[in-house]
């Protein structure tokens, strides 16, 4: 059953969303995004597309299937996905009860997604279900810190950005263990505070 | 997670520029975007002049705002706490501000910290002594500059590849 709650978190913050990260963030993110999402290839599922900001990142040519909980965030995708060169479905779905069959994706794809997915560690073993044996997850991902003050600092503003959106302080490495991958790298983009998490599914 | 190494850089002027250039060949295209192990923190001068502005603004309207609102009758533990909240509430302002412009992931540590630092300085000075305006303001910027400078350094020992 999807995530109400969630969803219209999401919904609503579909109206300001772009405002306020297509610009800057997005701008400052991107060559490190573009290299990033370089390394698609076969059959890649995309958690969290968002309203596709991310779109005009990914290698041409790649077979993507992107999911997102958000109805309103994934219309604003659509116009992205349509300008993207090759295979690119958008669906609605909750990452905790995916429907797709087990293995069906070489490669699994996230973007400052599981700062914001309720349940992190089913959200991953979901994930990991859907790999095939091997198959590679890779996250670009803000989590938080363990080093002072950032921790504290991390700490004492994600009441506020909870309630908006994301959670400031997931152990999303420990969470990427804990659902059952093997972690072959991990990439400091910013501090320790944004990174890309490169796992495998076991054999 | 065995081994824990290093980025291969340096402080030198030409390790800075040769990062820079790797920067800006990875802003032109995907066909261009350097190697995992060439890219490192952020020198281009677009961000790095945004960021240092929201820091020293930062600094500067919280020392402005705690001067105006602390005087010597305030018991000093009440001034720097009161000036902590308000340089929060200030850096808050500065993030969203700024944050569209240049990202707010990566401005809301400095200035967090800058509001916090500066507004409990410029609420103690305030709580002892009369301030002036311009030396809460001198007092804030150079707090701004500061920070920035330090988180700078701490991203560099930070940015580390994990294999």
């Amino acid at each position: 059953m999807m995530d109400f709650y969630t969803q219209e978190k999401w919904d609503r913050a579909s109206s300001c969303f772009d405002l306020v990260q297509s610009f800057g963030a997005e701008r400052r993110w991107g060559p490190a995004k573009r290299e990033f999402f370089g390394a698609m290839q076969g059959k890649v599922l995309f958690v969290g597309v968002g309203t596709g900001l991310d779109i005009p990142s990914f290698p041409p040519d790649r077979e993507i299937v992107g999911i997102d909980i958000s109805a309103r965030m994934l219309a604003k995708a659509q116009l992205r996905a349509t300008a993207y060169h090759g295979r690119l479905e958008l669906r609605q779905l909750d990452v905790h009860e995916m429907g797709f069959a087990p293995g069906s994706f070489d490669q699994v794809y996230t973007s400052c997604t599981f700062c914001s997915v309720p349940d992190p560690v089913r959200g991953l073993q979901a994930l990991r279900g859907v790999l095939k044996p091997d198959g590679e997850l890779r996250m670009f991902e803000h989590t938080g810190s363990r080093y002072f003050p950032f921790n504290l600092l991390l700490h004492l503003m994600n009441p506020i950005a909870r309630f908006s959106g994301p959670e400031l302080t997931r152990d999303t490495e420990g969470n990427v263990a804990r659902a059952g991958f093997t972690i072959v790298r991990v990439r400091h983009v910013y501090l320790d505070v944004i990174k890309t998490i490169h796992a495998v599914a076991p054999v | 997670m065995a081994a824990r190494e290093h980025f291969p850089r340096s402080f030198t002027p030409f390790a800075m520029v040769a990062n820079r250039r790797s920067l800006y060949h990875g802003a032109e295209g995907a066909a261009s975007t350097p190697h995992l192990d060439e890219w490192t923190m952020e020198t281009r001068p677009y961000f790095i002049i945004g960021d240092v502005s929201c820091s020293v603004t930062v600094g500067v309207m919280s020392g402005i705002a705690v001067m105006a609102t602390v005087d010597m009758g305030w018991p000093m533990p009440a001034a720097m706490f009161a000036g902590m909240l308000f340089g929060m509430v200030v850096a808050a302002g500065g993030i969203i501000a700024f944050g569209l412009c240049f990202g707010m992931m990566e401005l809301h540590m400095p200035a967090m910290i800058t509001g916090m630092l500066t507004g409990m300085v410029v609420g103690m000075l305030a709580s002892t002594r009369a301030v002036a305006i311009e030396t809460a303001a001198i007092l804030g910027a150079a707090i701004g500059a500061t920070v920035y400078i330090a988180i700078w350094v701490a991203d560099a020992r930070l940015c580390v590849d994990r294999s």
